[in-house]
């Protein structure tokens, strides 16, 4: 009786696996084979796929526009990633030293940008950094003091574009990567703080010594994240500037889009995506392993 | 010890960042509000306020068929994955049958892989089932995409349940899918809360996918359905901005009122803690 339980246990098992197996393989495994098979070939989606090795990879080195895609994709890694932790960091911090009250409201703000449609947090900024108008960044800046009121194109002119998509990423991931640091502030036993503040330790050295150390983990969760929302930074690009002008802000998400879909070039786009793919997986598996070995 | 300075410091500071924070949804809000037409140059503070914006975007603007579109695909996707996921899940965790392990593996790596990767085999999968311009091609990805993230979220959840649980539960004769719905899934609730309003966060906000695999204008995603107001009406500033503040309103108010929910899904994004 006892093995006729165990294997029905088995069967159930297996029947409550069976739908999300189905839907992986036919929708995820599945199309990257297919995706992986399309990086191997040069096809206009329309007629006969012929062979093409490894060319599809070497264009992404070779190719200007593709090359300078994953250039700017490291630019932005600074400002979806960098900034926003290290800004946050400071902030939690600060927080913590002076025990501001408030902590509940000022998550609840600073993690909003993130509850808002990409789409519409692209609008709303190519309207704050245009050129001249009412409310623009432009007119701030000219009120405080600062330029004339009217002139940059932040997001049209081929210098500023590229930092000016970052800063509108940087907005959007402070609030994300201050929400991931305040729970692993909290858990710091004052103590530490104390011991070093009997040392004489100032500000500085109080951030460096225990801050940052005890955050690792935490510091390393917000850059993985933040580092692949910039992989996936098609939305706000596609929207905000459209890889323009020129390819100022061109990345390699909507190379794909083009490379499929307007262009007629599924190898290309494929060889991209796959690639893309394996950045994913350096970053998260890069960042992890680094922070383990530091951790010892 | 601390000195009022820094503490000032301090408040100032977060003061400001909320104030960044806050003032491009004020100046949208604010746009949205403006008579039409009121708007010359993108962001308007007008004194007069007006909700005419408002039903034009949603009437002449068709954002009434893109809402209803996108809560139709929201509302799948949401439905369906949860269905999928938590039987896999806690299959991954407590019924473990062989081969189980290789499902969670496999749906990690899933979940991981940008839309990027997969929406060029994605296409034309779909179109060689005739599929494209329908809503499945936009709810069986995402589908996929969110059984992947939620088998794994599910498992995590799942394996936190002392196993005297259920087999108290078997002891008392049970079938499996009872224990599965009446005594399991009870014990994870937020863990299933959780990954709802993210799934529905994902799914609402999506762009790529709905733009690639829909090109009928009845059928556009209040997101798509933006980007091609945007393209087609560029300075009807208020109704666009009526009509980003139409589309960014319902997650907004999961947000608002499952805020634990949200946050604590947040860390899945770093994996496998």
């Amino acid at each position: 009786m006892k093995v006729s339980r165990k294997r029905r246990e088995r069967l159930t098992g297996w029947a409550f696996l069976a739908p999300a197996v189905i839907v992986l393989a036919w929708l995820i495994v599945y199309p990257l084979i297919r995706a992986a098979g399309y990086s191997l070939q040069n096809w206009d989606g329309v007629g006969v796929a012929t062979w093409a090795g490894a060319h599809n990879y070497v264009q992404i080195i070779a190719d200007p526009v593709e090359r300078g895609s994953l250039v700017n994709l490291g630019i932005l890694l600074i400002f979806y990633s960098l900034i926003p932790t290290a800004l946050s960091l400071v902030t939690v911090n600060l927080m913590r030293r002076s025990k501001t009250r408030g902590g509940g409201f000022f998550r609840v703000v600073f993690f909003l940008p993130q509850a808002i449609v990409t789409v519409v947090v692209a609008i709303v900024w190519t309207w704050l950094l245009a050129p001249s108008g009412p409310g623009t960044v432009n007119e701030i800046g000219h009120l405080a003091g600062i330029g004339s009121g009217s002139g940059t194109p932040w997001l049209g002119s081929f210098s500023t574009a590229l930092p000016a998509v970052g800063f509108i990423a940087a907005w959007l991931d402070f609030g994300l990567c201050f929400v991931l640091l305040v729970p692993g502030i909290q858990r710091i036993p004052p103590e530490l703080y104390d011991a070093v503040r009997v040392d004489g330790a100032g500000l500085l050295k109080e951030f460096f010594t225990i801050t940052v150390p005890m955050l690792r983990r935490d510091i390393g969760a917000a850059i993985t994240i933040t580092a692949v929302a910039a992989l996936q930074s098609f939305t706000l690009i596609y929207q905000a500037t459209n890889g323009g002008p020129g390819y100022a802000t061109m990345v390699p998400g909507l190379l794909v889009y083009r490379d499929a879909f307007q262009l007629g070039t599924v190898g290309s786009a494929s060889a991209l995506g796959i690639t893309m793919s394996v950045l994913i997986f350096i970053l998260t598996f890069g960042i992890r392993a680094l922070i383990e070995r530091n951790a010892t | 010890m601390l000195s009022r300075a820094e503490r000032t410091v301090c408040a100032a500071i977060l003061l400001l960042a909320a104030v960044i924070t806050l003032y491009p949804l004020i100046a949208l809000v604010s746009t949205a509000l403006t008579p039409k037409n009121g708007s010359s140059s993108g962001i308007s503070f007008s004194s007069h306020l007006s909700l005419s914006a408002f039903s034009y975007a949603w009437q002449s603007g068709d954002f009434s068929r893109f809402m209803l579109n996108t809560a139709i695909v929201t509302v799948a996707v949401v439905v369906i994955s949860t269905v999928i996921a938590v039987p896999a899940g806690y299959a991954i965790a407590l019924a473990r049958p062989p081969g189980a392990r290789w499902l969670l593996y496999t749906a990690v790596f899933g979940f991981m892989l940008p839309v990027e990767a997969l929406i060029v085999p994605w296409y034309y999968q779909f179109r060689s089932l005739n599929l494209i311009n329908t809503y499945w091609a936009m709810i069986l990805p995402q589908v996929a995409q969110s059984v992947a993230f939620g088998t794994f979220w599910m498992y995590v959840a799942f394996r936190s349940i002392p196993a005297s649980l259920s087999e108290s539960a078997v002891i008392d004769g049970a079938s499996p899918l009872t224990l599965l719905w009446r005594i399991l899934v009870p014990n994870v609730g937020p863990a299933v809360k959780t990954m709802a309003a993210l799934v529905f966060l994902w799914t609402w906000n999506a762009f790529l996918l709905p733009l690639v695999m829909v090109s009928n204008q009845n059928l556009f995603t209040v997101t798509v359905g933006l980007s091609a107001f945007q393209g087609a009406h560029f300075n009807n500033y208020a109704a666009l901005a009526a009509g980003s503040c139409l589309a960014a309103l319902p997650v907004v108010l999961v947000y608002l009122f499952a805020q634990r929910s949200f946050i604590a899904g947040l860390f899945a994004g770093s994996l496998v803690e």
